[in-house]
């Protein structure tokens, strides 16, 4: 029987897949405690400014899932290997629980900041829009049974959704809207704290991490799933 | 109105509850897909294995 440990750039998956574990768990620990425990609260939103540390790193993980859905639909498309396809889905799955944990996250934050919980704003707005595109992608996927057709049809949508991406990025600036202006990557330099920025980039890392441990563990999945049909298909034959 | 740590709290303990659920599923759901696989593959059958065509 061939190996499921399929090496990753030269290195054994189950070795990568420990390794980036290991990070995740050092780093949300290390995140967690930086930004909940040392780094002073903001100076005008307070303490609750702390949920910040939570809610950005999903939401540009959320960016980063849909930027790699996008790129594999697009690898699928030219190649028509349905192991694109797998990485794909499971890029889109994790995404979609970073959009909503960063909805979800944002409006706990709004609550005592703006006082609401949810407000019909662009930046809102386009978040939203982008978790039921994403939605829908996995829905597609569970309804259409043949796997090129559903393949196909989830990388049209896959790609077509991340469209709603810059436009998220670009909403704070073509409208205006109650969610803050960019404070890291915006024109005129950085509007934040060095020690507010470490620690923002500290659980940046940490959750890079773990979008990478669980993109891994997914596609593992998908990937025993996959042999387990073929071996049912194969003994059913068989059988017959 | 509620503490501010309150709703730290709240963003705190959901991310954190959703996603040691979402790892936990994947975990149960990789072990029993694996442990599906190796009894199918502990019973003799034909030569070529479709571990060969996917992996």
């Amino acid at each position: 029987m061939m190996s499921l440990d399929r090496p990753i750039f030269g290195f054994r998956r189950s070795m990568v897949t420990r390794l980036f574990g290991l990070l995740t768990t050092g780093g949300l620990a290390a995140g967690l405690v930086t930004g909940l425990l040392i780094v002073p609260p903001d100076a005008i939103q307070g303490e609750v400014q702390r949920i910040m540390y939570l809610h950005v790193p999903m939401a540009w993980n959320a960016y980063l899932s849909f930027a790699v859905v996008c790129a594999c639909s697009v690898v699928y498309l030219i190649r028509r290997d349905l192991a694109w396809d797998r990485r794909a889905a499971a890029s889109a799955e994790i995404g979609v629980m970073f959009t909503a944990l960063t909805i979800a996250a944002g409006s706990i934050w709004g609550r005592p900041t703006w006082g609401t919980w949810w407000t019909w704003d662009a930046r809102l707005t386009t978040t939203a829009i982008l978790l039921f595109i994403y939605i829908g992608y996995l829905v597609v996927r569970q309804v259409v049974e043949e796997p090129e057709k559903r393949a196909r049809l989830a990388a049209v949508i896959g790609i077509i959704g991340f469209l709603d991406v810059p436009l998220i990025r670009l909403s704070v600036q073509w409208w205006r809207t109650l969610h803050q202006q960019p404070t890291v990557f915006r024109v005129g330099g950085m509007m934040i704290d060095r020690f507010m920025l470490f620690t923002l980039l500290l659980n940046l890392i940490a959750f890079g991490c773990l979008y990478l441990y669980l993109m891994l563990k997914r596609t593992e999945l998908e990937m025993v799933r996959e042999i387990l049909v073929a071996e049912q298909v194969r003994r059913i034959a068989h059988d017959e | 109105m509620m503490s501010r740590w309150v709703y730290i709290g709240l963003a705190y303990g959901l991310a954190g509850g959703v996603l040691v659920a979402y790892l936990a599923y994947l975990l149960a759901a990789l072990r029993r897909s694996r442990l599906h696989l190796e009894d199918l593959q502990r019973t003799p059958h034909s030569a070529r294995s479709p571990v060969e065509d996917v992996a």
